[in-house]
């Protein structure tokens, strides 16, 4: 598995498009909104935004590449490839895992190296870490959606999927404006995307995780982990 | 020989709802032996190696690799199988992922063997995305190398490639054969079961109906083809002679397949004054083919 972890972030790092397009988006996004709110409230919405857009750009890193990328490697034969060599059907999701993750990290230390030099925000060094840790470990629901999608759907199917969850969760997570009214709120309370934000105001505000965010999000980690596991045991059985 | 079978197949037998794909198969395979699985499409040759390779699991029977089940077997190195299409990962050189296929193995075979063996040098720094299907084939071959395996299963290896291409692939499988090493091929090619199997073992309705050495094969079917030439004559008469089973006619050439040869070419002389031409052979691996599968 370490090997196969090493070959992912090779090619995860060798692809440029993927680097401009996930971090760059949240980065000039958070800038963007950050910069054009003056006044009193501009550092209340500096910090506030901190955890939307760190949610969001980690999102994209993971839904949009992680799905597709797999769906790609389904057409191509390279995960039929896989199957013939000694990788447990473990080992493959565990790596997709993995390769998922590791996607997730440049964007939110790219955000929050912008809310620190660009918007002059604040925090101990510690502070720092827990923040991105806290939304870093929320992504781990979200690869197992992504490995989901890349082995439920093929191809286009699949980028289209992911666009579309990503920006739903972004919308009914409250990540680009905050939700108040009462039905879409309930919708917002068991989003997974609302519940990752919710760990991470709770670090830049001080308080105590949230029980229920975390098992939430647990429970979609496990739920998905489970259905992405049948599809790779499945498409195993019949392609090769 | 009392040394543990290269591939041991006893009892097979697999099903897809009500069709029975493969219908209690024996096979026993020594090492250093080249052999070709032959047989018509549907015949139950891939699902056969799908057993071989543990991607499907028995519905009956047994398949045991150096006395291993298939799944250890490819873990501890034993056998490998090189896929025959489909494209390598994105975004990584050649060298990298044959670096990551040694790491899956104990007692990987030498980086130097696995480039030599599967003529990478060339481009061992490309990127895996960018190759020509020949050289993608070559790295195909190479992961296939990489736990120095005992046996190497390849299921219809040449169905995509033309006629030199075929003959680059077999000359290189013969390199790998020479060490002593064991190849399993399935093919409907029987040019090619011909050219490089040391034994055939042809499958139909997902059972062994033959097993043998290629000429072994082509004697057992007991056929013989009489060819003369008849000119403009009438062949009536030809199909009713004894042994004869068919006649065919190709311009002012005849062949009698026959099941007695000599019978045949006896009442040919009894019946006619002139046989101009004449020739008796063996029937062609094809014939013999048709004769067991149809």
């Amino acid at each position: 598995m370490p090997g196969y972890l090493k070959l992912q972030l090779l090619a995860i790092l060798r692809n440029k498009r993927y680097l401009i397009v996930t971090v760059a988006l949240p980065l000039l996004l958070y800038i963007a909104i950050t910069l054009s709110i003056h006044g009193s409230d501009s550092h209340k919405y500096a910090v506030a935004y901190l955890s939307s857009m760190s949610v969001f750009g980690m999102m994209g890193c993971v839904l949009l590449t992680t799905g597709p990328a797999i769906a790609n490697e389904r057409k191509t034969g390279w995960l039929r490839q896989l199957r013939l060599m000694p990788l447990s059907d473990r080992a493959v999701f565990g790596g997709k895992i993995a390769a998922a993750m590791a996607m997730a990290l440049p964007a939110l230390i790219a955000v929050a190296l912008a809310a620190r030099f660009v918007k002059g925000v604040h925090l101990g060094t510690g502070h720092w870490i827990e923040l991105v840790l806290a939304v870093w470990l929320g992504a781990i629901p979200f690869a197992a959606i992504g490995v989901f999608i890349g082995y439920l759907l093929d191809g286009e199917s699949a980028r289209m999927a992911s666009a579309l969850l990503h920006s739903a969760l972004a919308f009914l997570g409250g990540l680009y404006f905050p939700v108040t009214s009462g039905g879409m709120h309930t919708v917002m309370e068991v989003t997974p995307s609302y519940r990752v934000y919710q760990l991470g105001s709770n670090v830049l505000h001080h308080q105590s995780l949230s029980l229920a965010a975390i098992g939430i999000l647990a429970a979609y980690a496990v739920a998905f982990s489970g259905l992405a596991t049948m599809r790779i045991r499945r498409a195993g059985g019949l392609s090769t | 020989m009392t040394q543990t079978p290269a591939i041991a197949i006893a009892g097979l037998v697999t099903r897809y709802g009500d069709v029975t794909a493969v219908d209690h198969v024996d096979l026993t395979i020594h090492r250093g032996q080249t052999v070709a699985l032959l047989g018509p499409n549907g015949a139950g040759k891939s699902t056969t190696v799908k057993n071989l390779l543990g991607v499907l699991r028995p519905d009956d029977g047994e398949v045991r690799v150096f006395g291993q089940p298939p799944r250890a077997a490819i873990r501890a190195g034993h056998i490998a199988a090189m896929q025959q299409d489909g494209g390598l990962m994105e975004g990584v050189t050649v060298r990298e992922l044959l670096e990551f296929a040694r790491g899956l193995y104990r007692r990987p075979m030498a980086p130097d063997e696995v480039v030599d063996t599967a003529g990478l040098a060339s481009f061992l720094d490309r990127r895996a995305d960018g190759l020509s299907g020949g050289q993608v084939q070559r790295v195909h071959f190479a992961l296939a190398l990489a736990g120095n395996p005992d046996i190497l299963v390849l299921d219809e290896p040449t169905a995509a490639m033309d006629v030199e291409s075929r003959r680059a692939f077999w000359a290189t499988m013969r390199g790998f054969a020479s060490a002593g090493r064991t190849i399993l091929f399935a093919t409907h090619y029987l040019e090619e079961a011909d050219a490089v199997a040391d034994r055939v073992i042809v499958m139909a309705r997902g059972k062994v109906v033959s097993d043998g050495s290629v000429t072994a094969l082509k004697a057992g079917v007991g056929v013989r083809l009489v060819r003369f030439t008849i000119g403009g004559e009438p062949t009536a008469g030809l199909a009713e002679l004894p042994g004869v089973q068919s006649i065919e006619r190709h311009g002012d050439s005849i062949a009698l397949r026959t099941t007695d040869a000599e019978a045949t070419v006896r009442a040919l002389f009894a019946t006619r004054t002139h046989v101009p031409d004449l020739e008796v052979s063996g029937a062609s691996l094809e014939e013999a083919f048709i004769a067991l599968t149809a």
